[in-house]
């Protein structure tokens, strides 16, 4: 069986890549979101086993989704997806209940690497 | 792990796609901030929109795009956070920056950042970079044309040809030095235009043939076996038209080795075969074809089984015992020979072959197919480069003409014709070397006066995995002939694919090889 992912980030290039990066690997893309509030309405009708979050998109920020999204579930697998230049925020999203991140430019082999740790 | 790359050229048209669509959004946005100054909606707007393209920028590896995207960004940034106020000047730098901006977007795709050498650019279609872009960066631009247009293109030159094959011959008849110098002149260069026209409508296979890996993962997962696919020679080029109708008889044949071919694990670690199957999807050219196969080291087509279905469908000689791999593609091609539901798995091979034979025969090219019992089966497209000039074999039969495609042609030959052609039978077999031969008699055939001789020329041919010898009265030569359309009669089996104007002016049929053996 492989793990259900939900990707949200606003570009559909980001979802697009990291979409191909995780197939690739074996993990079953079940659905996309691109602002903060869809992110966590996918999530409480999906139930995914792996949440990929941006940070910055619109309506609601990665951020406080993640927030969101491990208050309802406080067993949500999330990996944050930041750009280089907000270390700061990492700690925040970390904080927030985020599992672990990955700094864009994706590394496939550092993408797979985080999430399989979480999820494994 | 796994090593893994990503391959960046697919997601060219993404990026320029969302990376136009972010300026218009960065541009709303700036203009809002003009007006409404205290905008922070339109501040984080356009925050959002630069730290998009810089990502995207980031991850194609646009150095130039991705550094301009993060030095708005800070400056958007510091405003979001209050730090800075928004003033005429910041904001008159910011929409000069964001025009920058748009142009680097376009810039960076026409001339990628990461230019492996050999690596052909993908075709970018309408990606035309604008007027104020340096010169230097023009050399890959690239111009959408209308199919049509090429076609009218080479239409012309197929025209020009024609001309040039009349003239040839006054030439030759006034014998001047100097009027045949000029004339093989303007020869050279015509076969050059040529050349240049059916070149732009080449396309590498990579285009079609990059879906492929993910599609043989995904469909080797669902059935839970263990491949290693490769690739070679996604450079090589191929008519457009050619590459768009044999992207499904490659896949259909991806599948076959899947699903039929590489054994699942237990399987091939019964039979001391590496657990993992290689499945290979090559393109390659070879003296004015592109050959395209598909191979892989599974258990091979099961003859034995194929033998027995053919004799119950008829499809073999009552007294066949085995089947070589001619006469194996030729029962394997058979339309319906492989639909009915009973065979795929006893077969283990051959589902919808039939179907992938026509559309290739549809294009003039043949296939071939070789496979061993245990070892694995390859299949084998050869195609033409182009569907307008097909290089032939023109013959004479009676007095007219007819061009006979070298994909098809093995060899020529004199041969004794059968007593039943000289009673006018078209189709009769004779004995070469040892084994029966089918003959076809195309003065008989096509209704031509003809004067059956004693020995006549033949040409011997291979169309859908069967060999044959058409008889001709006599060849005339080789040549490259332009096809042109052809509105075969409405009766009758359609024996001719197009025809064509030779050098001298008079007209040639084209003959359809596959449809007369």
């Amino acid at each position: 069986m492989s793990h259900t992912v939900l990707v949200c980030d606003d570009a559909v290039f980001m979802r697009t890549m990291l979409s191909d990066i995780l197939q690739q690997a074996g993990f079953t893309i079940v659905g996309e979101a691109d602002t903060g509030t869809k992110a966590v309405a996918k999530y409480k009708e999906l139930r995914p086993d792996l949440v990929t979050m941006d940070i910055v998109m619109p309506d609601m920020g990665g951020i406080d989704a993640v927030r969101e999204i491990v208050s309802f579930d406080p067993g949500a697998r999330v990996v944050m997806c930041s750009a280089m230049g907000q270390q700061a925020l990492v700690v925040d999203a970390i904080q927030a209940g985020a599992k672990d991140f990955v700094v864009k430019p994706f590394q496939p082999s550092r993408v797979l690497e985080a999430v399989q740790r979480v999820v494994g | 792990m796994a090593e893994m790359s990503l391959d960046l050229s697919k997601y060219v048209d993404l990026f320029l796609s969302e990376g136009r669509e972010h300026i218009g959004e960065l541009t709303e946005a700036l203009n809002e901030m003009e007006t409404t100054p205290s905008s922070d909606d339109a501040v984080a707007a356009a925050f959002r929109a630069v730290h998009s393209i810089k990502g995207m920028a980031a991850a194609m590896g646009y150095t130039v795009v991705t550094e301009r995207a993060n030095a708005m960004e800070s400056a958007l940034d510091s405003l979001r956070r209050g730090e800075s106020q928004v003033t005429p000047s910041l904001l008159g730098h910011l929409i000069d920056e964001a025009d920058e901006l748009a142009r680097e977007i376009e810039a960076a795709v026409i001339q990628p950042a990461s230019e492996t050498p050999g690596e052909s650019a993908p075709d970018r279609g309408a990606s035309v970079p604008p007027a104020t872009t340096e010169s230097a960066r023009r050399t890959n631009t690239h111009v959408r044309v209308r199919a049509s247009r090429l076609d009218a293109l080479m239409n012309l030159v197929g025209e020009i040809e024609i001309a040039r094959g009349r003239m040839e011959r006054e030439v030759a008849r006034i014998d001047d030095d100097q009027l045949s110098s000029s004339f093989e002149n303007a020869s050279r260069l015509l076969h050059d235009l040529r050349d240049q026209v059916i070149g732009a409508r080449m396309v590498p296979v990579g285009q079609v043939f990059e879906r492929f890996p993910r599609l043989v993962r995904e469909t080797a997962r669902s059935l839970e076996k263990e491949v290693d696919f490769t690739l070679d020679g996604a450079d090589i080029e191929l008519d457009r038209t050619i590459l768009d109708r044999i992207g499904d008889p490659v896949m259909h044949l991806l599948r076959n080795s899947l699903d039929h071919g590489i054994e699942a694990v237990a399987e091939r670690e019964r039979d001391g075969k590496a657990v993992r199957g290689r499945l290979t999807l090559s393109a390659q050219r070879e003296a004015g074809y592109v050959l395209i196969r598909v191979a892989d080291d599974g258990r091979g087509i099961n003859r034995e089984k194929v033998l027995r279905r053919a004799l119950e469908l008829d499809l073999v000689d009552r007294d066949a015992t085995n089947l070589d791999d001619v006469a194996l593609l030729r029962v394997l091609a058979h339309p319906g020979f492989s639909t009915a539901s009973s065979v795929t798995d006893v077969s283990g091979r051959g589902v919808g072959l039939d179907v992938v034979d026509a559309a290739v025969r549809i294009l003039g090219g043949t296939i071939e197919i070789k496979s061993v019992a245990g070892r694995g089966t390859a299949i084998t497209l050869r195609l033409p480069l182009s569907v307008a000039i097909v290089r032939s074999l023109v013959a004479r039969v009676g007095e007219e003409l007819f061009a006979i495609p070298f994909t098809h042609v093995l060899e020529t030959l004199s041969l004794e014709p059968p007593a039943s052609a000289l009673r006018g039978a078209a189709w009769t077999t004779t004995e070469i070397s040892g084994s029966q031969v089918g003959i076809v008699v195309l003065g008989n055939l096509f209704g031509v006066p003809t004067r059956i001789s004693a020995q006549m020329p033949g040409v011997s041919v291979l169309a859908r995995g069967r060999r044959a010898a058409l008889i001709v009265d006599a060849f005339v030569g080789q040549q490259d002939v332009v096809v042109k359309h052809y509105d075969p009669p409405r009766e009758g089996s359609p024996m001719f694919s197009g025809a064509t104007v030779l050098g001298d002016g008079s007209p040639a049929l084209i003959v359809d090889v596959n449809s007369l053996i």
